[in-house]
C-alpha cells in the first residue's frame, strides 16, 4: 500500500475513500437518530396501535349478588344464561340457518336475516335463553352462531316485594328499588383478561396474557321478612281489590329500629318481566307519592302540646258543635261535640279541638315539632327516588296556616314519612330513620357491613306514653277505628281521611283513607301503615284502613309468636298503673 | 506489533461474526417459530435448517481463512460465469418461484439462491479487475467500460427476477468502487443520469413497486393497504419501546409483518428487545464496518484493498439497506439483513465473504 499512497492518484483515492464512508457512517448515524426517535419518542404512540392491534379486551360479567330477607330466604338471584349471538361473516347458510334459530325462538325470520346481514362482527339474537332453547340449539352447532354465557337476574317469588328490590336489565344494572340503590354493592367486579391476536384474528393461545379475576358481588340481608311481606301484600291485595281504591300502599315496620319488615304497593308488577307493566304500576307509592296526612298529623300536633306542657289530657276543650269560624274559614268536624277531653279530641279526631291546641301552641313550635318528626324532609331510607314532601317553611305560611297545618292539611307526605311520624309515639319518642338493607354479606358468607339503628330522641317518654294511651283510645269502642281491634293484643293507632285536592280545591269524593297502627301498644312489636288512595263506597280511614291493618297485625303478631296480653280491662288497668310508675321514675 | 494488530482485526472480526449469526439465528427461531409451526408443522423449521447452513458457513469461513486470497483473483473470471450460469439455470425446471419472484434454484433438498453468490462475484471481479486495471481506470473504453459491461446481465437478470433489493445493492457497491478506485466523475455521473430514465420506467412500469414508492411518502395513507408493510414494522419497533416486550414475545411476527424471519427481522429485534437489542445490532454493523475499511487500508496490495472494501461495503450497504426499510427510511424493498436474517445461500456467501476479510488480515502490510 505504502506505494500506492506516493502516486497522487493514489491520494485521491484515499480522498475518495473518505468521502464513501463518511456518507456511510452519516447514514449509520440518521438510522441511529430514527432508532431512538421510534423506539423512545414514539414509543406510547405506537405502543397504544400495537395494542389495538394485537389485543382484544375480553371482558366476563360478575355474579351479582343475592338478595335475601332478614331470615335468609332468596327473593332476588343471579342464574346463569346463555345468550345467542351471530358472527354475520362465518355464517354459510343464512336461509337455513334464519329458519333453524326462528323456529326455536318464535322469532320473525326477516328480522333475524336482517340482523344477520348486518356487517359487523357480533349481533345479539337473543339474550338470555332458556336451557332447553339452548341445548337444541348448541347441539346443531351452527357455524357463525355462537353462544356467550351470561347471568340473568330472576327474582323467584315474583310480585311479591317487588317495588323493594326492584329490578336489574338485561346486563344486570339495578334500576330501581334495592337492585338500584345497592347497586354498587351486588354489580361485583368484573373480570377481563386480554387475548393476543394475529393478523388473520384468531386467539394466540401460547403468549402470556394478562387477565384479571373478577369478584363476586355482595349479598344483601334486607330487613324485610319474607312471610311478614306475604301476608302485607296479601291483606293490601284484598282491601285493594274490596275498595277499588286506585292505589294503595302498606307498611310494617319496627318501630325501635326503622327496619323495614313489610313493604306494598298496590298497583304493582313483577320485577321479572318489568317491560311489560305500565310505569306507574313500578312506582313505589310508599316514598313517591304525596299525600296529606290529615288526622295522622293531629298525633304530632298533640305531641308537640302536650310535650311543651300547655295541655293535659285530661284538659276540655269547647268543640263549638262542630262548626268553628276562624278568620272567615269554617272548619268542621265529622260529628257535632261539645266539651271534650284534649284526650277525646285527639281520639275522636275532632278538627276544631285540636286546631285550638294548635293555637295555644303557636306557629313556631308548630312548625318546629313537624320539622322534628321529619316532615318536609326525605326520611333517608335506602331506596332510590324518594320525596321529601311538602312542609312550607314559617315566612310562606297563611294566616289558615296554623288551623289547617295541625289537622294535617297544607301539609304534603309520604307514607313513609308517615309512618315514621307514629314510630317516634310507638318507641318511647325517639325518631328512627327506616332503612331496608339490614346487612351486607360476602360470598364466603361474612358480614362486610351492618346497618345500625339511627335514632334522635325528640319528645320524652312520657309524653310518648301518654299519647299511646290516647291513641290507645282510638281503637277503643268510642273511638274512630274500632274495627282495627286485634283480639288479643292492645292496639295503638290513629285514623287518617284526607281530602284529595283536586284542581285546587279539597274534593268531596276522593278521599286518601289511612290508618297508623302499633301493637302491642306497650311495647309495640310492630308498627303498621295501611293507605288507600281513592277508596271507593268508603273513605273513612277507620273503615276502610283500619280492617286492613287489623288483620295484617293480627297475622303478624302470631307469626312473630308475641305472646297475646289476653287483655281484660282489669290487666289494662293494671298496665295503666305500670305507667305511672314509670312517670314517677323519670 | 504488526502481529498484534492483525491479531487484532482478525479476532475482532471474528467475534463480530459469531455475535451477529447468533443473534441471528435466536431471532430466527422467534420471529418464526409460531408461522413455520403452523405452515410446516414444526416450530424448528427454520431454526434447524439456519442452524444447519450456519454449520455449513462457518466451516467454510474458516476453509477460506485458511487460503491465500490472491487465489480467489485468479478465479474471479470462472466465478462470474459460474454465477451467471446459476442464472441462467433460473430458466430450467430446476428454478422455483415464490410470491411472484423467480429467485430459488431447487437441487435436490437444496435451495439456492443465485443472486447471492453473485454479490461476491462481483465483488471479487471488480477487486481484481480494478487492482489490474487502477492505471487505466481513468479511460473509458479500456477502464470504465469493461466492468459495466459485465455488470450488465447480473443487473438484467436480477430485474428480470425480480430481485430488485440485490439488483440495486451490486449497483451501489460496484459504484462506490469505481469511483473510489478513480473513475472519473463525469463517467460516474453521466452513468447515474443515463441510468434514471431506465430505473424510473422499471418502477413506474409495475404497480406495486410504484405503489411503494408511492407510500413510502405517505406511510399512513391507508395503513390496510400499500402501506402495510411500513407501517406493521414501524409498530413493531416503537411498542418494543427501550426494553422490548422480552424475547419471544413480540406479537407483530404473528402475521401481521410477512416475512419477519427474512426481510423484517431487524423489526422483531426491535419489537422484542428494544432500543437494547437494536443499538446492539447497529453497533455490530458499525464496528464491521469501521473493521473492514481499516483492514482495507492496512492490507497489503491493491487487489486486497478493493476485495476488502467490496466486501465491506457489500455487507454494510446491505445491512443499512434492511433496516433502513424496516424504519420507513427506504421505500420498502424486502431485503434480508446479512449475517443476521434467515437464508442459506445468504448466510454461507456471506460467512465466506468474512472468510476472505480474515484471510486478508493474516496478510497485513508490515507497518515500519
Amino acid at each position: 500500500m505504502t506505494e500506492l499512497f506516493r502516486s497522487g492518484l493514489l491520494m485521491s483515492k484515499k480522498r475518495r475513500e473518505n468521502c464513501v464512508f463518511f456518507i456511510i457512517f452519516s447514514v449509520v448515524f440518521a438510522l441511529f437518530c430514527r432508532i431512538c426517535f421510534l423506539q423512545i419518542f414514539s414509543f406510547r404512540f405506537l405502543q397504544k396501535k400495537a395494542e389495538k392491534e394485537h389485543l382484544a379486551l375480553v371482558k366476563f360479567p360478575a355474579f351479582r349478588g343475592a338478595i335475601l330477607d332478614r331470615k335468609g330466604r332468596l327473593l332476588a338471584v343471579s342464574l346463569p344464561a346463555e345468550s345467542l349471538y351471530v358472527s354475520p361473516k362465518f355464517i354459510q347458510e343464512p336461509e337455513k340457518t334464519a329458519d333453524i334459530l326462528s323456529k326455536y325462538l318464535g322469532e320473525e325470520k326477516s328480522g333475524l336475516l336482517k340482523k344477520m346481514g348486518r356487517n359487523e362482527n357480533f349481533v345479539w339474537i337473543k339474550r338470555q335463553l332458556n336451557r332447553e332453547d339452548y341445548e337444541k340449539i348448541e347441539e346443531l352447532h351452527l357455524p357463525g352462531v355462537g353462544f356467550c354465557e351470561e347471568f340473568k337476574r330472576v327474582y323467584p317469588k315474583g310480585i311479591l316485594a317487588s317495588h323493594i328490590l326492584g329490578f336489574a336489565d338485561i346486563d344486570g344494572k339495578g334500576l330501581s328499588g334495592a337492585e338500584r340503590e345497592n347497586d354498587a354493592l351486588l354489580k361485583g367486579e368484573s373480570g377481563w383478561y386480554l387475548l393476543i391476536k394475529d393478523a388473520k384474528r384468531r386467539v394466540i393461545p401460547s403468549l402470556e396474557r394478562k387477565s384479571k379475576e373478577g369478584s363476586q358481588g355482595l349479598d344483601l340481608i334486607l330487613a324485610i321478612d319474607e312471610k311478614i311481606q306475604e301476608i302485607t301484600e296479601e291483606e293490601l291485595e284484598k282491601v285493594y281489590q274490596e275498595f277499588h281504591a286506585s292505589a294503595a300502599t302498606a307498611i310494617v315496620m319496627d318501630p325501635f329500629t326503622g327496619e323495614i319488615l313489610g313493604l306494598a304497593n298496590r298497583p304493582t308488577f313483577d320485577p321479572n318481566s318489568p317491560g311489560s307493566f305500565s310505569p306507574s304500576f313500578l312506582r313505589n307509592r310508599a316514598i313517591t307519592d304525596l299525600f296529606e296526612p290529615g288526622s295522622v298529623f293531629k298525633t304530632v300536633t298533640a305531641a308537640a302540646a302536650l310535650e311543651e306542657g300547655i295541655i293535659k289530657p285530661i284538659d276540655r276543650i269547647f268543640c263549638e258543635n262542630g262548626k268553628w269560624l276562624y278568620r272567615n274559614h269554617f272548619l268542621h268536624d265529622h260529628e257535632p261535640y261539645k266539651n271534650l277531653s284534649f284526650q277525646e279530641v285527639i281520639a275522636e279526631s275532632s278538627n276544631i279541638g285540636t286546631a285550638k291546641v294548635a293555637l295555644k301552641l303557636g306557629e313556631e313550635d308548630l312548625y318546629r315539632y313537624a320539622c322534628s318528626f321529619g316532615f318536609g324532609e326525605k326520611t333517608g331510607i335506602d331506596l332510590p327516588g324518594e320525596i321529601k314532601g311538602i312542609l312550607r317553611p314559617l315566612n310562606k305560611w297563611s294566616k289558615y296556616s296554623i288551623i289547617a297545618l295541625p289537622i294535617g292539611q297544607e301539609i304534603g307526605a309520604t307514607p313513609i314519612q308517615n309512618i315514621c311520624a307514629l314510630a317516634v309515639i310507638a318507641n318511647g319518642g325517639k325518631y328512627v330513620k327506616p332503612y331496608l338493607l339490614k346487612e351486607v354479606r360476602n360470598s364466603e358468607g361474612m358480614v362486610v357491613r351492618q346497618t345500625r339503628t339511627e335514632s334522635k330522641q325528640i319528645i320524652s317518654v312520657k309524653t310518648a306514653l301518654t299519647l299511646t294511651s290516647i291513641l290507645k283510645d282510638v281503637v277503643k269502642k268510642e273511638g274512630t277505628a274500632f274495627s282495627a281491634n286485634v283480639y288479643g293484643y292492645s292496639v295503638a293507632g290513629k285514623t287518617g281521611t284526607a281530602q284529595k285536592i283536586v284542581a285546587g280545591r279539597y274534593s268531596h269524593s276522593k278521599f286518601v283513607a289511612s290508618f297508623i297502627g302499633y301493637a302491642p301498644a306497650d311495647n309495640p312489636k310492630i308498627i303498621v301503615l295501611v293507605m288507600l288512595d281513592e277508596p271507593k263506597s268508603l273513605y273513612y280511614g277507620g273503615l276502610v284502613a283500619a280492617p286492613a291493618f287489623k288483620e295484617i297485625t293480627r297475622r303478624v303478631l302470631a307469626y312473630l309468636e308475641v305472646p297475646s296480653e289476653n287483655l281484660v280491662a282489669t290487666n289494662e288497668n293494671l298496665i295503666t298503673e305500670n305507667t305511672k310508675k314509670k312517670y314517677s321514675h323519670e | 506489533m504488526y502481529l498484534r494488530e492483525q491479531f487484532k482485526i482478525y479476532h475482532s472480526l471474528l467475534i463480530t461474526t459469531v455475535l451477529l449469526v447468533g443473534f441471528g439465528v435466536i431471532m430466527v427461531y422467534s420471529a418464526s417459530g409460531i408461522s413455520s409451526g403452523e405452515k410446516f408443522h414444526d416450530p424448528y423449521y427454520f431454526l434447524k435448517r439456519e442452524i444447519l447452513w450456519a454449520t455449513v458457513g462457518f466451516s467454510l469461513l474458516f476453509l477460506i481463512s485458511r487460503f491465500d486470497y490472491h487465489y480467489f483473483a485468479k478465479i474471479s473470471k470462472p466465478l462470474l460465469l459460474f454465477s451467471i450460469f446459476l442464472f441462467v439455470l433460473l430458466f430450467s425446471p430446476l428454478g422455483v418461484s415464490a410470491g411472484g419472484a423467480r429467485r430459488w434454484l431447487r437441487i435436490g433438498p437444496l435451495t439456492l439462491q443465485p443472486s447471492e453468490l453473485a454479490k461476491l462475484a462481483v465483488v471479487v471481479y471488480l477487486a481484481e479487475f480494478l487492482s489490474r486495471k487502477r492505471k487505466k481506470i481513468t479511460e473509458f473504453a479500456t477502464g470504465f467500460l469493461p466492468p459495466l459491461i459485465l455488470l450488465a446481465p447480473f443487473v438484467i437478470f436480477l430485474l428480470w427476477e425480480p430481485d430488485l433489493g440485490t439488483a440495486i445493492l451490486i449497483l451501489m457497491v460496484s459504484f462506490l468502487l469505481l469511483f473510489i478506485a478513480g473513475a472519473k466523475l463525469s463517467y460516474l455521473g453521466s452513468l447515474f443520469l443515463c441510468s434514471l430514465p431506465a430505473f424510473f420506467l422499471f418502477i413506474y412500469k409495475s404497480p406495486y413497486r410504484r405503489a411503494r414508492i408511492l407510500t413510502f411518502f405517505q406511510p399512513c395513507a391507508d395503513p390496510q393497504g400499500i402501506g402495510y408493510q411500513i407501517n406493521q414494522s414501524l409498530i413493531a419497533l416503537g411498542s418494543g419501546g427501550i426494553l422490548g416486550k422480552g424475547l419471544g414475545k413480540g406479537a407483530q411476527k404473528l402475521f401481521f409483518l410477512p416475512e419477519s424471519h427474512t426481510d423484517f427481522i431487524f423489526s422483531i429485534v426491535g419489537e422484542e428487545l428494544g432500543i437494547f437489542g437494536t443499538l446492539f445490532l447497529l453497533f455490530l454493523f458499525t464496528f464491521l464496518i469501521c473493521q473492514g475499511k481499516k483492514l482495507a487500508q492496512d492490507s497489503r496490495d491493491a487487489f486486497g484493498y478493493f476485495l476488502a472494501t467490496g466486501i465491506t461495503l457489500m455487507i454494510g450497504l446491505g445491512a443499512i439497506l434492511h433496516i433502513g426499510v424496516a424504519m420507513g427510511v427506504f421505500p420498502a424493498k424486502g431485503t434480508p439483513l446479512p449475517l443476521v436474517s434467515y437464508g442459506g445461500s445468504a448466510l454461507v456467501v456471506s460467512l465466506m465473504a468474512i472468510g476472505i476479510l480474515l484471510n486478508i488480515s493474516t496478510q497485513l502490510e508490515e507497518k515500519i
